[in-house]
């Protein structure tokens, strides 16, 4: 894994995707009694201004809490929400405006690992017919052939092809993850964007999944969006990290870098809070305190601001763009934290 | 320190026309006053039902079928309902997981805090749900405490809950799994609420997770669950720089970042049993890597291995020599010198 | 590689919603029901609409099972005759609606937008009438006629449906697996007919199963009321009515239209109870 984050830094790479200035707002109801009041509409601002490149061959963290917009970034790319503004570039293709057919066609390229291994299998589907399903619609093989590859896939993936045959509800929580990365592989994707994968599994099976994508991204080369809250994963197998807040990409660099050193406030606290495995190190004070605030009113400036410890009067007033502050390494933030400060 | 709470060889079945499930199958510990106990396990391993039965809340069809629970002395298994409705939120209070569920939508805040105190004059309860409320940490109780829980964010309900779980300064606090659904800053407020309220009332609490991290944090003494059964149990020190378990064991290298970055987890094959048709043997063996002939033959006796660390492994040997997450201390020391 | 068998194999064996007692009398009566309708002729010899006027009003006996009427019919021919059209107006009266509005409901509930709003608007007017008034108006205006029924039931009957599915589309059209069919790059047919469909469709055929019995006793009621069925043919609901004038001397020419009706009904219904426990087992 080492070597490819290394290539990365040299430039060498190849961009898969690339979005920019990509927002999309979510309209919230407006009464006709709000009309005739005068007052502004108003949208959830779920993804705001986010630009990120995702180089073909890496394994990108997403990281973020309830509220940040990774979800909505990733379905963004994949156009299950349609960009309010800005782009979605796919191998230097804009899929943003595609529709129908010719945006059908761009699929294949991306697919998605979800969440919940209870709802992302169609219950009424046996598990053949659900991988037939992606072969044929797609002509992936040969009709004759069909049979055949959705035994490799779901070999690929730890099972065997005596469960074929069953239905999703047979099947515990990580069996299904695996039928849903088979359904993903199926279609030769050149990315798979993975949504909080493990997060609803126990953790014996969470590390067979983690495995799995790890081996799979290895040995076909596929590029990986992994979307998760629980850092301890994603430091684990990512090579960069694009921390979220609120709609925007706060920090961007190398996964052990920034897990060593962040440059961001955001970055360092939500470090800072999660559970250490070590009994012998307890924190009695909090990381932060107040919740995540609401993607629908979204504090001027700095959008972070209002919980910073470090806020100055600057960041009141300028929303910080994304810059880089160390080769390779991004924060979006005024006074990016001295880099004499260490985390392990 | 006095003991507060003992389980004893605690069974639960849950029994419907076609199978019945062991869920709880012979679990004993105990909890001091003034600690925090955590059970630790993964899903189906019989944590939750474990407190369930400790309070009587077990669903359907649940049913207790052997064990004493002695709270105090008394057990509360044999207790009559009306007994145990005075045990329960006085001495022995509840925190679930999903705060969404567990508050009643369309009750106030205050409604629900002022249940806690019948037989008070409103003034009082008024300041005594407002003073709870500024307890956990919740900003603006006065105002605040008018609101419904649809109002409240996912952090501010565990704290409402929390909040209500407190109101009769009971002895002893479950929380079951009450980090599980919140965001990482969230669930490090409530964790650092509980460390404080444990130290500033006094109070034992049993904290029911998963998460080895939620132990590390908060837990003095541990026990490991395994399909209905406890594998290991031990101070929280111990247990991490010292497994003493092959599941105990497997389940620390299981989890991502530990200075392994980018190398493949240990992951432990295969699942839990099936509880309505359990093993006969150890329950683990299926999945264990060092598991024996003689391991599937009969279930281990739990061993006291040095004092206050139990194991339910035969092999003793083997598990000797497992390391932890931590350094064992001691060892740091030694390292040093 | 893993092969775990997943905890709850399931056997081969007599489900238990088939062994259920209710289901198997539900399921009886309704074949009793549609033999009837079917093969009329297998149980009785006599012709339901001949006057005999030399056996008028005659009480159950072996000849006459379930008596004569005023104009001399065998009242047992008249009804084993008249059960084909009564299951006729129960489930034809039924089946219209169910695909209609189950159609309707799921483009309003997957696309939204003005389709929607229209389509909720027209279902929130037409809810606001109770559901026999409006088949009484629709008759009237029509005019009689077993035609006219169906035509009645149709109109009145699909509403059920259309909002029973979009709100079950509303709600499954954000599970992870329509998403994953979406960003599979399905077409919208596709994912409307083999994804969403077989999902939300069977709560509209449990809604079917009682709706059935409804239609059933709608379109006698209309009989009752003298706007159906065109005398003299034989129609529970019409024997009813024809029957009311006598009811002090010539009971049984009332009631045992009504008893078949009732229990006619009673069998979709536990039919339908048996349909629903076992959609709810199918799958998930």
């Amino acid at each position: 894994m080492m070597e490819q984050a290394n290539h990365l830094e040299t430039g060498a790479a190849e961009k898969l995707v690339e979005t920019r200035h990509l927002s999309t707002w979510f309209p919230l109801k407006h009464s006709v009694v709000d009309y005739l009041f005068g007052k502004p509409k108003r949208h959830l601002k779920a993804v705001q201004d986010v630009s990120l490149d995702v180089y073909r061959g890496e394994n990108l963290g997403l990281v973020g809490e309830s509220g940040c917009g990774k979800s909505t970034l990733a379905k963004t790319i994949l156009r299950l929400y349609a960009p309010t503004s800005g782009q979605v570039l796919v191998r230097g293709k804009d899929i943003s405006s595609l529709r129908g057919e010719a945006l059908r066609r761009e699929r294949p390229r991306m697919q998605m690992i979800f969440q919940d291994p209870y709802s992302s299998l169609n219950p009424r589907m046996s598990v053949y017919e659900i991988l037939e399903e992606m072969l044929t619609v797609h002509r992936m093989v040969e009709p004759g052939k069909v049979r055949e590859r959705i035994g490799e896939l779901l070999d690929m993936c730890g099972l065997s092809m005596d469960i074929a045959e069953r239905f999703p509800g047979e099947f515990s929580g990580g069996q299904r993850q695996r039928i849903g990365i088979a359904r993903a592989l199926s279609l030769q994707p050149e990315l798979i964007i993975a949504d909080e994968p493990v997060s609803a599994l126990d953790v014996s099976i969470q590390a067979q999944i983690i495995n799995l994508l790890s081996n799979l991204q290895k040995s076909l080369g596929l590029t990986l969006l992994f979307i998760s809250h629980d850092l301890r994963v994603v430091r684990h197998i990512t090579h960069r990290v694009a921390v979220m807040y609120l709609g925007g990409i706060v920090e961007l660099g190398a996964t052990e870098a920034v897990f060593r050193q962040p440059f961001h406030p955001y970055t360092s606290i939500l470090i800072k809070a999660a559970p250490v495995l070590d009994p012998t190190q307890r924190r009695t004070d909090y990381a932060i305190t107040g919740e995540p605030p609401s993607p629908i009113d979204v504090p001027q400036g700095c959008r972070f601001h209002p919980r910073c410890v470090h806020g100055k009067e600057r960041c009141r007033r300028e929303l910080p763009p994304l810059r880089e502050v160390a080769p390779g390494r991004f924060a979006a933030c005024h006074f990016p934290l001295p880099a004499a400060a260490t985390n392990a | 320190m006095d003991k507060l709470l003992e389980v004893k060889d605690l069974k639960v079945e849950f029994r419907s026309k076609r199978e019945t499930v062991k869920a709880v199958d012979g679990v004993s510990f105990e909890v001091y006053e003034g600690e925090t106990f955590g059970l630790v396990g993964e899903s189906g391993c019989g944590k939750s039902q474990t407190c369930r039965a400790i309070l009587s809340l077990l669903k359907k069809p649940g049913r207790v079928v052997g064990g004493e629970i002695l709270y105090k002395g008394a057990d509360l298994v044999q207790m009559s309902p009306r007994q145990l409705r005075s045990i329960r939120g006085r001495e022995i209070s509840v925190v679930f997981q999903e705060p969404m569920t567990s508050l009643n939508p369309v009750l106030s805040i205050k409604r629900q805090l002022y249940e806690v105190f019948p037989g008070a004059s409103s003034a009082e309860k008024w300041r005594r749900a407002t003073e709870l409320l500024r307890l956990v940490g919740i900003p603006s109780p006065e105002a605040r405490i008018r609101e419904y829980t649809h109002q409240f964010s996912g952090g501010m309900r565990q704290r409402a809950m929390i909040a209500i779980a407190l109101g009769a300064n009971p002895k002893l606090l479950i929380a079951d799994e009450p980090t599980t659904a919140l965001d990482v800053t969230i669930q490090d407020q409530v964790l650092c609420l509980l460390e404080n309220l444990k130290r500033d009332l006094g109070m034992s609490v049993i904290l029911v997770t998963h998460d080895l991290g939620v132990i590390a944090r908060l837990c003095d003494r541990v026990a490991v669950m395994y399909a209905g059964i406890v594998v290991e149990m031990a101070d929280t020190v111990t247990l991490f720089s010292r497994p003493r378990h092959p599941y105990t064991y497997a389940l620390m290298g299981a989890l991502p970042d530990q200075g392994k970055v980018g190398m493949e987890l240990e992951a432990i094959t295969g699942a839990p049993p099936n509880l309505a048709d359990p093993p006969a043997g150890c329950p683990f063996a299926p999945r264990c890597k060092f598991a024996e002939e003689a391991c599937r033959d009969r279930r281990p006796d739990m061993a006291e291995l040095e004092p206050g660390h139990f194991s339910r492994c035969r092999r003793r040997e083997v598990v000797a020599s497992f390391r932890g997450i931590i350094p064992a201390p001691g060892v740091a020391e030694r390292a040093q010198a | 590689m893993i092969t775990n068998t997943p905890s709850g194999h399931l056997k081969r064996r007599i489900p238990p919603w088939l062994a259920t007692p209710a289901f198997v009398a539900g399921t009886l009566i309704v074949l009793v029901a549609l033999v009837w309708a079917l093969f009329p002729s297998w149980f009785t010899s006599y012709d339901p609409i001949a006057v005999d006027t030399s056996v008028r009003c005659v009480p159950p006996s072996m000849t006459h099972l379930f008596g004569t009427d005023n104009f001399g019919r065998d009242v047992f021919a008249r009804v084993v005759y008249g059960t084909g059209i009564d299951l006729k107006i129960g489930l034809l009266g039924t089946l219209i609606p169910l695909v209609f509005g189950s159609v309707l409901g799921m483009f309003a509930g997957y696309y939204g937008g003005v389709f929607d709003s229209l389509l909720m608007r027209a279902i929130d007017i037409l809810m606001a009438f109770p559901f026999t008034i409006l088949v009484i108006v629709i008759m009237t205006i029509l005019g009689q006629g077993l035609q006219n029924v169906y035509i009645a039931l149709w109109l009145v009957g699909w509403i059920a449906y259309a909002r029973l599915v979009r709100g079950e589309v509303l709600v499954l059209k954000n599970a992870e697996f329509i998403q994953a069919a979406q960003v599979a790059g399905f077409t919208d047919a596709r994912i409307l007919l083999r994804h969403l469909l077989p999902n939300v469709v069977s709560s509209a055929i449990v809604f079917a199963a009682s709706d059935v019995v409804l239609c059933m006793l709608t379109g006698a009621s209309m009989s009752f009321l003298g706007l159906g069925v065109q005398l003299p043919t034989p129609e529970w609901g019409a024997i009813l009515n024809e029957g009311r004038s006598y009811i002090s001397y010539a009971w049984w020419i009332t009631f045992f239209p009504g008893l078949c009706l009732a229990i006619t009904g009673v069998g979709f219904s536990l039919l339908g109870d048996g349909l629903t426990d076992f959609l709810r087992t199918k799958g998930r």
